[in-house]
């Protein structure tokens, strides 16, 4: 690849700066910059060119970024040229050139791809394409220093040289260093030794806290058993506590049972001694006592017994007397009463005497002719008394109700015949209810009427608006227009819209269509300028140009070289009139002149293949334009056939299809209006009829009244007669109604009176039957008046008083002589029986004689009654003594029987004996009292508990068993603290997660482990590569490169040096050295620095050149390396500079215009070319 | 009818691949497996179930802290106390713990016997659970074959640790097949030992609850136990998240870029992503970067303070919440290799090292293995078995490495010299 123009059209510092490689064989071109500014801007261009606008361009101070411009054409592998113009962009960066340079010009054509530049290079990436192929002052430098520092080493220098990656070394270091920093077999500070040794830590602080299962039961083990013996020293000492008690106990309880044992033993001697009460002797003393004194109240009482009853024997009573005691007592007392009736009875008789004429003699006055014995039939009962008067007082009112009856009948005879007369003056009303019907019906079509004269007006005007609106609509009648049959206003529409759409289409193509034809004219004119320049080439030309040339080099072999036919007659058909040799030589040369133009004239081909393509494509489209037209043509008169059918069919003339539309919504209004119009006027019929009905039966209806009617009256005229005719009648009606009703009163009033008075008749003759009885039983008969009846009655109230007078009298003198028999006989009853002789005196005499004797009787017996009691009481008294002896006695006996002995006597000695026993047995029980309270347990258990005991040794036990029992307390304290610590063992594995931490600590360590291993393994495989490949490039190079460095050496040093090669080194490894004219061999730390650079060169350019020999020719871009040489190691430079040149296209850059004569003096006119760049303007 | 149906707690089973850094929330991790633990049994309490089924793997077989086990019986006594019923059987790793042969279980909890398939009925829910232990760790048999049939007009519950008829990443413990299981006609079948859940079948329901809590990055996501319902006669199992930390791996796809700050932007987004799906947990993320890119130069060069960044990413976008367990980059230069390859010069033949080590060659390989052989010695074994591809003298190991450090190494090459 060879970059044949470049064109810095806005970069950097440049404007339109063109440097042409064209136009010259040289290969090593010296691009001189004026400043250090310029130069490097330019080295950025190329690099740009081929890669890119860098995002962060410095190179934009005078440009902006949109305008950055680099062009170029270069010349790829295969003989083709491209034409590029990059501009910095994200997207489509490239476009062809044109060749076009200039400001105003257009240079840049259609888009090309995004590494199309870059292509070129083949695998080189913009890094190794200023690697490999770029050199610079700073790489000779450090390349030189690099060769110090390997000491030569072949395998390394020959690879950085190659590489143009100078600092292989460095970036060895760089990773061993690294990798030392990870790991380092004995170090411990590197990342991955401190991890180990760390995550060793780690696992076993986990492994530490883990608690091993057969740990835990261990552990658990020993805390069971500890807590076991705890239990069992507990016991022990338990028990060794209950015997020291026991001991103490016995000892303490000793005393007591000694003494209960003597006490027991002495009571066994009194066994059989009985157990008498405490108070026997004071018994036997009390009991003795009482019998002796019942012995003397016995003897007393026998002879008080003996004195009384000799004094009760002496006692007379009279007798009969106590026994009648009552009868005595009460003759006595009604003796006052006997003496008193003998007194009063003769007065009374006299009395009643005179009662008994006065009696008589009203008897006769009342004019009755009855005996007194005779006359009580004639008392007045009362019931009868008061039924009398009532009758009197009831015939009273009879007559004066009567009287008033027959009164009011006067009176109602009279109304009743005035009533009659006047209903009879008044005329019976007739049925209305037709008529009023008649004239309800009549009233509601009454309203119509009005209704019916509005709708008539607004029909009239309506009609005359609709004929109005007809007359515009092409002077036709509404009916008609309702006839028409009309376009739906979809059609309309969408005829409109196509109507618009070919008129705009129509507008568009012929718009597009007249531009294209100005571009044609315009490019045809331009190809017509290209072709006066002679023949235009292009690729199909040569083609064409080839296949006749090869076709005339068959014809040439058939006819002249195989001799098969004639080269005439071939030569004729091939091309007539000319020799066939020389019709191919002229082929022949029409090839190389078609490809000679393609080659030099690519601009104008370029141009010319675009015209005609741009003439080709515009041709076309005008071809296409035209039928869109046609098409149109064809749409437009479809269109017109369609709206001209509708306006035929409707009969009216539009221009447009909005003027239709108008005048289709006219026509729809009038249509609407026709049908208003004629719902009017069916309203207005309906109401017509109805009235005319409403009317004919209203007449109809006054006729059958009797009114006559005349035709011509209208319903509201008939219907205001028909009104008044009904008000008539209704007055007329109500008058006749009042009179009947008054007249049916009177005569139903009248008819109740009579009633009334015959019921009173028939009472007053019942009443007369009554009365007839009523005074029938006083003694008078029935015609007596009222007023006789009451004078009869009150005479006999007189006489009656009179007689009830005397009768009472008579029985008071019957009474007293009767007392007087009954007393006297009583008297002598009771002499009689006493045996006395009253010798027939008066009871006035005996009675006080015999009261007298019955006190002197009742004297005697109370004297006796005494005497009996007195003798009763002391024999009570004697038999009381009695028995308290006979008692005591029997008690005394058993007093002996107790106490087990036969004699009274012998009670004494016995009683001493029974109380010494009872203190003995009280003094035991007192001790065994207190033994239980002291012990608080059962007797026998104490006794039982002493007795097991060895009295002697008791002592002697206690110290022995204190001593046990303080050893037992300290083997507690020790075993508890034992349990204690067991189960705080035990609990301590309490399920915590610290070795799960741990381990997880671990693990996160070995995360880091593994992550620096792997980075550790990268790097020293990377430098294991490295390694390898020096070694192996070295070995296929070594000999080719060296050689050729040796020459690029010598040239460069001028001839000081013959060569290099190749020297064994330490290691086993082969060291550079370069081998003087004198043969002698100089090892690179014994160059001066100048060499070593030049070393480096030479070894590059070699390198260089090896690579070009595989791969595609890329130029090489020396930036300013002569700087520091002086002139004839510049000269020796740009002369190895111009070798390189041979091979591909060399690029120096440099600002240093000394170089130029330089160049010019150490290279052959052909290969150099001088491009002296303008000072680019800073402003 | 309700229960929760879990399996391998792995108990105090420590997090791998976590390399702590500053701002790694390292104390909220602590505990995991215990926390999910507790959240199971808060769970059952939470959700008044009728009982718990655990299928087995209750600690790793080889832990030996007691502790770990008084700290399962705990949380086992809290269930017991809600008069909740724990049925297990022994996996695996139960088989081989003496811890679970030890503890004092509570009352609650029963074990399922080793020697031959155990039912136990549950009369008041018409519930009949069968399952059978591992006598030992290597159990080989089908044990589903000697399951009884299920027990007609009861709610069937076959319990069982098992490989399945095979599970990727799981050793072949008891296998069997679906066909064997469907075969006993129970309801459900609780299975263990798979740690990713897996609803095996629905008809019935044959179901891998996954393990309580994710160890490592290969168990990513939610982690928990199953719910099982009996809803109008159908039992129904949904999941419940229990874990604590929940593991994510994310891929940047960093194609096309020229710029850090896209790179770092894409993997915030995509950390964003993570935080978001985690339910308010903890999360540890793998971070890969891929895709060729021109920023690749650039993180290749500067690969520990590229990672520094992207943990600080984590810190601000997870606000302590995430840790980042690696941050891998593969991403490669946009540099055509194969052509590289060809050419005659230094590059090509770095190209062609490279390739001559990926491809295997025994002596290149060996020769590097000798120089790894030094650390090799000192690293303990649980490094190079951590199965992360550091088995330092295993050739596959060291090829595998070798074919991804072409990009890294030529960045390294084009940064050294004058022009960088």
């Amino acid at each position: 690849m060879r970059i044949s123009k470049l064109y810095l059209k806005a970069f950097g510092p440049y404007t339109e700066q063109v440097i042409d490689f064209v136009g010259t064989d040289a290969s090593l071109h010296i691009l001189y910059g004026p400043n250090e500014a310029g130069k490097s801007s330019l080295l950025r261009a190329i690099h740009a060119l081929f890669f890119g606008i860098s995002e962060r361009t410095q190179d934009n101070f005078l440009h902006e970024n949109a305008v950055l411009r680099i062009a170029g054409i270069v010349d790829d592998n295969k003989g083709h040229q491209l034409a590029v113009m990059r501009r910095k962009a994200r997207k489509q960066p490239l476009r062809e050139w044109n060749g076009n340079v200039g400001t105003d010009i257009v240079c840049e054509g259609e888009p090309l791809p995004d590494d199309v530049m870059s292509a070129l290079m083949g695998s080189i990436g913009e890094v190794q394409f200023s690697k490999l192929f770029g050199i610079d002052r700073d790489e000779l430098i450090v390349g030189g220093q690099a060769i110090l520092e390997g000491h030569g080493e072949v395998g390394e220098s020959l690879f950085e040289a190659g590489a143009g990656l100078v600092g292989l070394r460095r970036l060895r270091d760089a990773l061993e260093t690294e990798a030392d920093a990870l790991f380092a077999p004995r170090a411990s500070k590197p990342l991955i030794n401190t991890t180990i040794s760390e995550y060793d830590t780690a696992r076993r602080q986990a492994k530490d806290l883990a608690i091993k299962t057969e740990e835990w039961v261990r552990r658990e083990e020993v805390f069971t058993a500890a807590l076991r013996q705890l239990g069992d020293d507990k016991q022990n000492l338990a028990e060794r506590r209950m015997e020291r008690e026991k001991v103490s106990r016995t000892l303490r309880n000793l005393p007591m049972i000694v003494r209960r044992e003597e006490c027991l033993k002495e009571l066994a001697d009194l066994v059989g001694v009985p157990d008498l009460p405490l108070d026997f002797a004071e018994q036997r003393v009390a009991i003795s006592t009482a019998k002796a004194s019942a012995q003397r109240r016995r003897d007393d009482s026998q002879v008080k017994l003996s004195g009384l009853t000799s004094q009760l024997e002496s006692i007379e009573i009279p007798v009969g007397y106590i026994e009648r005691a009552v009868l005595i007592q009460g003759v006595y007392s009604h003796l006052g009463a006997f003496q008193q009736a003998e007194l009063e009875i003769p007065g009374l008789q006299a009395k009643y005497q005179n009662l008994l004429d006065h009696a008589r003699a009203k008897l006769s006055e009342a004019g009755l002719s009855e005996e007194l014995a005779s006359v009580e039939k004639l008392r007045p009962k009362k019931a009868g008394e008061a039924k009398l008067r009532s009758l009197i007082k009831e015939s009273t009112d009879y007559l004066g109700r009567l009287t008033e009856l027959r009164r009011q009948e006067t009176q109602a005879k009279l109304a009743l015949e005035k009533a009659t007369s006047l209903l009879s003056g008044l005329t019976k009303p007739r049925d209305k209810s037709p008529l009023e019907q008649a004239v309800q019906v009549a009233s509601e079509h009454a309203e119509s009427e009005r209704r019916l004269s509005e709708l008539e007006s607004e029909i009239r005007t309506r009609m005359e608006e609709i004929e109005r609106k007809a007359r515009n609509l092409g002077d036709r009648s509404p009916i008609e227009l309702r006839k028409l049959r009309l376009p739906s206003q979809a059609t309309l529409e969408r005829l409109q819209l196509e109507a618009e759409a070919i008129s705009s289409d129509h507008n568009l193509v012929n718009s597009h269509l007249s531009d294209r034809r100005v571009d044609l004219g315009k490019l045809e004119a331009e190809n017509g300028r290209l072709e006066e320049g002679g023949l235009v080439p292009s690729e199909a030309e040569l083609a064409k140009a080839r296949e006749r040339r090869d076709h005339g080099w068959n014809l040439v072999r058939q006819g002249y070289i195989e001799k098969t036919r004639d080269p005439d007659e071939l030569g004729a058909s091939f091309s007539p009139g000319v020799k066939l040799f020389e019709a191919y030589e002229a082929a022949v040369e029409r090839v190389d002149a078609v490809a000679d133009g393609l080659r030099y004239d690519t601009k104008r081909m370029t141009e010319h293949s675009l015209v005609c393509e741009r003439i080709a494509q515009l041709s076309a489209a005008i071809v296409e334009g035209q039928a869109r037209l046609n098409h149109l043509a064809v749409r437009q008169e479809k269109w017109q056939g369609e709206w001209t059918g509708i306006k035929i069919s409707l009969g009216v003339e539009c221009a447009t299809v909005r003027e239709l539309q108008a005048w289709l919504t006219d026509q729809s209004t009038v249509v609407a209006s026709v049908a208003e119009l004629e719902k009017r006027q069916r309203e207005a019929e309906g109401l017509r009829s109805g009235i005319e009905t409403a009317r004919r039966r209203l007449l109809a209806q006054l006729d059958a009244y009797g009114v006559v009617a005349s035709e011509g009256e209208s319903l509201r005229e008939a219907l205001t007669r028909s009104r008044r005719l009904l008000e008539a009648a209704r007055r007329e009606e109500a008058e006749y109604e009042k009179a009947k009703k008054a007249k049916d009163e009177l005569e139903l009033s009248l008819a109740g009176d009579r009633e009334r008075l015959k019921e009173l008749q028939g009472d007053f003759q019942a009443w007369r039957s009554r009365w007839r009885l009523a005074v029938g039983v006083i003694g008078l008969n029935e015609t007596a008046e009222p007023a006789d009846a009451e004078g009869q009655l009150s005479l006999l109230g007189e006489l009656f008083l009179v007689i009830d007078e005397a009768n009472r009298i008579g029985r008071d003198v019957s009474e007293r002589e009767a007392t007087i028999k009954r007393y006297t006989e009583e008297v002598h009853d009771l002499v009689d029986a006493l045996g006395i002789d009253s010798d027939e005196r008066s009871p006035g005499h005996v009675v006080p004689e015999l009261f007298a004797q019955y006190q002197e009787a009742q004297k005697a017996a109370q004297r006796r009654k005494q005497i009996s009691d007195q003798l009763e009481a002391e024999r009570r008294a004697f038999e009381q003594a009695d028995q308290e002896l006979s008692v005591k006695s029997g008690e005394l006996a058993e007093l002996c029987n107790v106490a087990g002995v036969t004699e009274i006597a012998g009670l004494p000695p016995v009683e001493v004996r029974a109380k010494r026993k009872r203190e003995l047995t009280s003094q035991v029980s007192q001790v065994e009292r207190q033994l239980i309270e002291l012990n608080s347990t059962p007797l026998d258990r104490v006794l039982e508990e002493a007795a097991s005991t060895n009295r002697d040794s008791l002592n002697a036990q206690l110290p022995a068993l204190e001593e046990e029992i303080k050893e037992g307390e300290a083997l507690q304290i020790t075993l508890a603290q034992y349990a204690r610590d067991t189960e705080v063992a035990l609990k301590q594995v309490d399920g915590s997660a610290r070795a799960a931490e741990a381990a997880q600590v671990a693990q996160e360590l070995l995360a880091r482990l593994g992550n620096a291993t792997e980075d550790y393994v990268r790097l020293k495989a990377s430098s294991f590569v490295i390694a390898r490949t020096i070694e192996a490039y070295r070995e296929k190079n070594q000999v080719p490169l060296l050689k050729r460095a040796a020459e690029y050496f010598k040239t460069l040093t001028l001839g000081s040096f013959r060569g290099l090669e190749a020297d064994p080194g330490e290691d086993d490894r082969e060291v550079l050295v370069g081998v003087r004219a004198n043969r002698k061999h100089v090892p690179v730390g014994g160059m001066s620095e100048g060499t070593r650079d030049q070393l480096y060169l030479a070894l590059r350019l070699a390198a260089i050149e090896r690579h070009l020999e595989t791969g595609p020719p890329v130029p090489v871009i020396v930036d300013d390396i002569l700087v520091q040489f002086d002139n004839k190691r510049a000269k020796a430079a740009l002369e190895a500079l111009g070798m390189l040149a041979a091979h591909t296209q060399v690029l120096v850059l440099t600002h240093h215009e000394h170089l130029l004569p330089l160049a010019e003096q150490a290279t052959a006119k052909s290969v150099l070319a001088i491009h002296r760049l303008e000072t680019p303007s800073l402003v | 009818m309700k229960f929760l149906h879990a399996a391998d707690i792995h108990l105090d089973s420590p997090l791998r691949g976590l390399d702590r850094y500053d701002g790694a929330p390292a104390d909220e991790i602590r505990g995991a497996t215990r926390k999910a633990l507790g959240n199971l049994v808060s769970l059952a309490i939470d959700e008044d179930i009728d009982f718990v089924i655990l299928a087995g793997d209750l600690f790793d077989g080889d832990w030996t802290d007691f502790n770990t086990g008084l700290f399962f019986v705990q949380q086992m006594a809290r269930l017991g106390q809600r008069n909740i019923p724990v049925y297990a059987v022994r996996g695996n790793h139960d088989a081989e713990s003496k811890i679970t042969r030890k503890l004092p279980w509570p009352q609650n909890v029963h074990f399922f016997s080793p020697r031959k398939p155990e039912s136990i009925t549950l009369d008041d829910l018409d519930v009949v659970i069968h399952g059978q232990s591992f006598a030992t760790q290597k159990v080989i048999d089908d044990l589903a074959l000697g399951y009884p049939a299920a027990v007609p007009g009861k709610i069937n519950i076959g319990v069982l640790h098992t490989s399945l008829d095979g599970r990727e990443g799981h050793a072949t413990y008891a296998p069997t097949s679906l066909s064997v299981l469907k075969s006993r006609s129970y309801d459900y079948w609780a299975l263990g030992h798979v740690h990713k859940r897996e609803v095996v079948n629905t008809g019935p329901l044959v179901v891998f609850p996954g393990n309580t809590q994710g160890r490592h990055i290969k168990e990513t996501g939610s982690k928990g136990c199953e719910l099982v319902t009996l809803e109008g006669g159908i039992l129904r199992t949904e999941h419940r998240s229990l874990d604590v930390l929940r593991w994510h791996s994310i891929e940047v796809d960093v194609e096309g870029a020229t710029d850090l700050d896209i790179v770092l932007e894409r993997t915030r987004k995509a950390l964003r992503g993570t935080s978001a799906t985690a339910e308010d947990r903890l999360t540890a993320v793998r971070v890969s970067i891929v895709g060729r890119a021109g920023v690749h130069e650039m993180i290749a060069t500067h690969l520990d303070a590229f990672r520094q960044q992207v943990r600080a990413l984590a810190i601000e976008v997870g606000q302590g919440s995430v840790w980042v367990e690696k941050v891998k980059v593969t991403t490669a230069m946009p540099v055509d290799l194969v052509a590289l390859k060809e050419r005659n010069d230094p590059l090509g033949e770095l190209v062609h090292q490279l390739e001559i080590l990926a491809a295997g060659d025994r002596q290149a390989l060996e020769a590097l293995a000798a120089e790894l052989q030094s650390l090799r010695q000192k690293l303990p074994a649980e490094v190079t078995e951590s199965g992360e591809g550091l088995l330092l003298d295993d050739p596959e190991t060291l090829k595998r490495l070798c074919a991804s450090l072409g990009p890294d190494l030529l960045s390294r090459a084009f940064n050294q010299g004058p022009h960088s």
